[in-house]
C-alpha cells in the first residue's frame, strides 16, 4: 500500500486528462527541464509525490475491526457499513475500500472541535438505535438495502432531528473530503494532473469525463 | 545549490551596501547593486531556504498529507492563529509562513489587524500570489486629484522604464489590453480564458463599455523564453501549487529569479538568521553605519557594517526597524523628523464579492490549473468616475469553474448514482470579489508598545488601524455592482455578501488581510510630511534607502509587488549614481 502511494506518474495523471499536451510540447518540457534540473532532479519532480508519506494517515484495511483515534470499535464498525453504503464499491473502489472511516475518525481527533467529536458520536448511536426499533437488529446486521434506507430518512430528517442530520452531513463531508484526497479517489474516481503541463480554457468534456482531482487546495 | 561561502555569520568586513531583507524588494536591490559591482550584504532575519531543495511538500498528492493538507486543531490554535486565516495556509504551506506563538504583536482595543508573515530566505516571494499589475497614472495623481492623503512625488512616466526593466527578468504572462487606467506590460503571452469567460466578456463588453474584463496578468513564464531558460528557468506548467514552490522556477520568486544573477556576480554575501534590531547611526556624520542584529536562534548579538543601508525587510519590518531605531536626534525613531513614520497604514480591501450560476457549457471544460483570473480594472480611477457617497475605486478579481466534488457535502444522495455524479464536473460558476482602495489615513498608525517585547528583546508593533466609512460604502457599493454587472451578463441565481466589520474584527476581515500593507513611511516632496524623497532615499539621513510597500503614498488598486521592484530597481540607479558622483 505505502509503496503504490508513492506513485503517480505524469504518463498516469496525463493519460486520464481528457486532452493531455501534446506529446511534442512533453518532449520539449521534458529536455528543457532536463537541461535545468539534471535527469534525476527531474524525474523526481516528474515523479510527482515522491516524498516520504511516513507521516500521512495510512489507510488500513483492518480499521472497522478496532478502536479509532476517537471513536470505539462498534462505532468503526458502524462508520465502515455507513461508508460503503453512501460511496460504494462501482468500477472504483468504495469509501469503505479506502478506509475512509478510519480517516474520518482521524480527522475527527486531529481537526475538529469537541463539541463536533461528541455530536458524531451521538449521532452513531442514534442510528444504530432507530435500526434496532424499525429491524429489530444492529446497523452493522442490516443489509445494504436497508441501511441505505435508514441513510435516505436521516438526510430527509424523517424520525431523525437537526442535530443528526448534521452530524451525517459532517460525516458525509469527511467521507468525500476523505476519499476524493485519497490515493484512489484523486487518481482513479477522478483525473488527476500531477505535472499539467499548461493550461488550455477549452476542452470538450462528455457525459463520462472525469472532473479533476488534482485541485490547489483542499 | 547554493554555495556555503556564500554564507556569513560573524563577519567585520565592511560592504558597500546592506540589504535588509530577502523578499520581492531585497532579492532586487541585492541583483541590481551586485550586478553594478557593489559588493552587498543580504540580511535576513529567517532560515536559509534553497531553490528546489527545500520545496520539500512540492509534487505531493493530497494524500501524502497526515489530514490531506489541513492542518492540526491544537498547532492552528497555538502557532498559527494568524497566518492560517491566509488563503494560501495550509498543511503542503505551513513552513512559509510565519510562526504567531514567535512573532507577537499588538492590536489596540477594538481593533485588528492580520499581519501574515514570511520569514525566511525569499520571504513573501515564495508565497505571493503573482498577480502583477502596472500603476496608471491616475493611481499616481488620486491623492492630488481628490485631496485624500499626499501627493505622491513621482508619476508613471518616472516608473514606466523600470516597470519595463523588471517585466522582462521576470517573466509576466499578460495581454495587451490597452487601457488608460492599467498600462501594458512588457509580456509573455496571457494565459486563457475559458469559453463562459469569454461569453461574459463579451457581454460585459456590450453592456459595460467602461468596465472591461480582462485575463489576469501574473508573474509566471507562459512562455519561458531563452533569456528565463539560462536563469534555469522553464514554462509554467500549470500546477497552481505555487506557495509549495516550484522547482520549475516558473514564477518570480527571489530564489527563482533575482537571486541566481546576483550570486553570479562574485558580489553577494547573504547573512540569514539575523534579526535586525535596529540601525547603527552616526549623530555626527549623519549617516547610518551599519546594523545591530541578534541571532534568530541563539539571541546573541553581532553588527554588520556598510557605506549604504537598503531597508526592504517588508512594509511593517522595515517601519519596525526605523522606529527601534532612535538618537538625540531622532528620539521618535530614525528618519522620523516629519514624524509620519508609522502612519497612514494601509491595505486593500477585499471585503466584497458575489456568485452566480453560469447556464450551459456542459461540452466544455479547461485542463490545467491556472495561476491567474479574470480582472476588471478599476473603472472609477477619475473623480468624475467616483460614486456619490465614497471616493476611489475597486477592481474586480475573478473566474468561471466548474463545480468539483466538494457539492457533495451540500447535496442529498447515497449510493452509486451519487457517487458517480461527483466523479464527473459539476455546473459552472462564476465569481467576483472586489479588490478595493484604502484611503491614507493619519489615524491609522503602527507604533512601538510601551512595555510587550518579542523573543528577540525587540519591541513588539502596536497596531492601530480601522476602515473608515469610505471603505464601508465602496465595499457595499462593489458588492451591488458586482450583482448589476452578472446579471446584465445573463448569469443565474446570483448571491453578493459584504464582510466588512466595524471595530474588532475576525482576521479575515480586518486591514492586512490583502497583505498589501504599505504607506508607513511614505515617500514625498515635503520633508516635514514624508520620510522619503522621490529616490526612496530618507529626507534626513542621505546614505539610508527604504523601497519596499512603506514608501506608498497611496494603495491605489492594484497588487503592489511590481511596483515595489520596479521602485527599488529605481532607487538602486539613483544611488549607485550617487555614490559614482560622489555626492554620497
Amino acid at each position: 500500500m505505502k509503496q503504490s502511494m508513492t506513485s503517480i506518474s505524469p504518463r498516469q495523471g496525463l493519460t486520464q486528462a481528457p486532452q493531455p499536451a501534446s506529446d511534442a510540447d512533453r518532449r520539449w518540457f521534458l529536455k528543457r527541464l532536463t537541461q535545468t534540473l539534471g535527469a534525476t532532479g527531474a524525474a523526481a519532480l516528474l515523479a510527482g509525490n515522491s516524498l516520504s508519506t511516513a507521516l500521512a494517515y495510512q489507510p488500513r484495511k483492518d480499521s472497522a475491526d478496532h478502536k479509532g483515534a476517537l471513536l470505539s470499535a462498534s462505532h468503526m464498525r458502524l462508520l465502515h457499513d455507513i461508508c460503503a453504503v453512501t460511496l460504494p464499491r462501482t468500477d472504483t473502489p468504495s469509501a469503505a475500500d479506502v478506509d475512509c472511516h478510519g480517516f474520518i475518525d482521524h480527522q475527527l481527533s486531529t481537526c475538529h472541535s469537541t463539541a463536533e467529536q461528541q455530536l458524531t458520536k451521538d449521532f452513531l448511536d442514534a442510528l444504530d438505535a432507530r435500526s434496532r426499533k424499525t429491524f429489530n437488529t444492529a446497523f452493522v446486521q442490516l443489509p445494504r438495502e436497508q441501511q441505505q434506507q435508514l441513510l435516505t430518512q436521516v438526510e430527509r430528517k424523517d424520525g431523525f432531528n437537526q442535530a443528526q442530520y448534521g452530524a451525517f452531513k459532517l460525516i458525509k463531508w469527511l467521507m468525500l473530503f476523505g476519499y476524493f484526497t485519497s490515493e484512489v479517489g484523486a487518481t482513479q474516481a477522478l483525473a488527476y494532473q500531477a505535472v499539467p503541463g499548461g493550461f488550455k480554457g477549452s476542452i470538450p468534456a462528455k457525459a463520462d469525463t472525469k472532473g479533476w482531482g488534482s485541485l490547489n487546495y483542499y | 545549490m547554493l554555495d556555503d561561502g556564500l554564507f556569513v555569520c560573524d563577519t567585520s568586513e565592511h560592504y558597500d551596501v546592506l540589504v535588509i531583507g530577502s523578499g520581492i524588494t531585497g532579492g532586487w536591490a541585492a541583483k541590481e547593486f551586485t550586478e553594478r559591482g557593489f559588493k552587498t550584504l543580504m540580511v535576513e532575519r529567517g532560515r536559509k531556504v534553497e531553490h528546489r531543495k527545500d520545496y520539500i511538500t512540492e509534487g505531493k498528492g493530497p494524500w501524502a498529507f497526515p489530514n490531506r493538507t489541513k492542518v492540526d486543531n491544537l498547532l492552528l490554535e497555538q502557532q498559527y492563529y494568524v497566518q492560517s486565516n491566509n488563503y494560501a495556509f495550509n498543511d503542503a504551506t505551513k513552513h512559509f509562513f510565519g510562526n504567531d506563538r514567535d512573532l507577537p504583536y499588538a492590536t489596540e482595543e477594538g481593533t485588528n489587524f492580520a499581519w501574515i508573515r514570511g520569514n525566511q530566505l525569499g520571504g513573501k516571494s515564495l508565497t505571493w500570489h503573482r498577480q502583477s499589475y502596472r500603476m496608471s497614472d491616475y493611481d499616481f495623481n488620486a491623492n492630488k486629484a481628490d485631496g485624500h492623503g499626499a501627493d505622491w512625488p513621482i508619476r508613471y512616466k518616472d516608473l514606466a522604464p523600470y516597470y519595463s526593466y523588471v517585466e522582462k527578468h521576470i517573466g509576466l504572462a499578460a495581454n495587451k489590453d490597452g487601457l488608460k487606467q492599467l498600462p501594458d506590460s512588457d509580456s509573455l503571452p496571457p494565459f486563457e480564458m475559458s469559453t463562459p469567460e469569454k461569453a461574459i466578456q463579451a457581454a460585459l463588453a456590450e453592456h459595460f463599455p467602461d468596465r472591461p474584463m480582462i485575463i489576469g496578468r501574473c508573474a509566471h513564464l507562459s512562455v519561458a523564453t531563452d533569456y528565463h531558460i539560462k536563469q534555469g528557468r522553464v514554462t509554467c506548467q500549470a500546477r497552481d501549487e505555487c506557495q509549495k514552490g516550484c522547482s520549475f522556477g516558473a514564477y518570480f520568486s527571489t530564489q527563482s529569479s533575482t537571486l541566481p544573477p546576483a550570486i553570479a556576480t562574485g558580489n553577494l554575501t547573504i547573512a540569514v538568521d539575523s534579526v535586525v534590531h535596529s540601525l547603527i547611526y552616526d549623530e555626527t556624520t549623519n549617516r547610518v553605519k551599519g546594523v545591530r542584529v541578534i541571532d534568530n536562534n541563539d539571541l546573541s548579538q553581532r553588527e554588520y557594517y556598510a557605506d549604504v543601508v537598503f531597508l526592504c525587510a517588508s512594509t511593517l519590518g522595515s517601519t519596525q526597524v526605523l522606529l527601534n531605531s532612535t538618537s538625540k536626534k531622532f528620539p521618535q525613531g530614525l528618519a522620523n523628523s516629519s514624524g509620519v513614520l508609522g502612519r497612514y497604514v494601509m491595505d486593500h480591501n477585499y471585503n466584497a464579492r458575489a456568485t452566480a450560476v453560469i447556464d450551459g457549457y456542459e461540452d466544455e471544460y479547461y485542463s490545467g490549473r491556472r495561476p491567474t483570473g479574470v480582472y476588471v480594472p478599476n473603472f472609477q480611477f477619475e473623480p468624475s468616475r467616483y460614486k456619490k457617497n465614497y471616493v476611489r475605486g475597486y477592481a474586480l478579481g475573478g473566474g468561471a469553474s466548474r463545480l468539483d466534488w466538494r457539492r457533495g457535502g451540500a447535496q442529498d444522495g447515497i449510493g452509486a448514482d451519487f457517487k458517480t455524479a461527483l466523479t464527473q464536473p459539476g455546473g459552472w460558476h462564476f465569481e467576483f470579489y472586489a479588490q478595493g482602495e484604502m484611503l491614507p489615513r493619519f489615524d491609522n498608525q503602527v507604533s512601538l508598545h510601551p512595555t510587550k517585547k518579542d523573543k528577540w528583546g525587540i519591541p513588539q508593533l502596536n497596531f492601530n488601524v480601522q476602515w473608515s466609512d469610505n471603505e464601508r460604502f465602496m465595499m457595499e457599493d462593489s458588492a451591488k455592482e458586482c450583482e448589476n454587472m452578472m446579471k446584465k451578463a445573463g448569469l443565474q441565481d446570483i448571491a453578493s455578501s459584504v464582510s466588512i466589520q466595524e471595530g474588532r474584527a475576525e482576521y479575515s476581515r480586518s486591514p492586512g488581510f490583502a497583505i498589501h500593507e504599505v504607506g508607513t513611511a511614505r515617500m514625498g516632496v515635503d520633508p516635514k510630511a514624508s520620510v522619503l524623497n522621490s529616490y526612496n532615499q530618507s529626507h534626513d539621513i542621505p546614505n539610508l534607502f527604504v523601497t519596499d510597500g512603506s514608501s506608498f503614498c497611496s494603495t491605489g488598486t492594484v497588487n503592489p509587488s511590481l511596483t515595489f521592484m520596479a521602485l527599488t530597481v529605481r532607487a538602486v540607479e539613483y544611488c549607485a549614481n550617487e555614490i559614482k558622483q560622489r555626492r554620497l
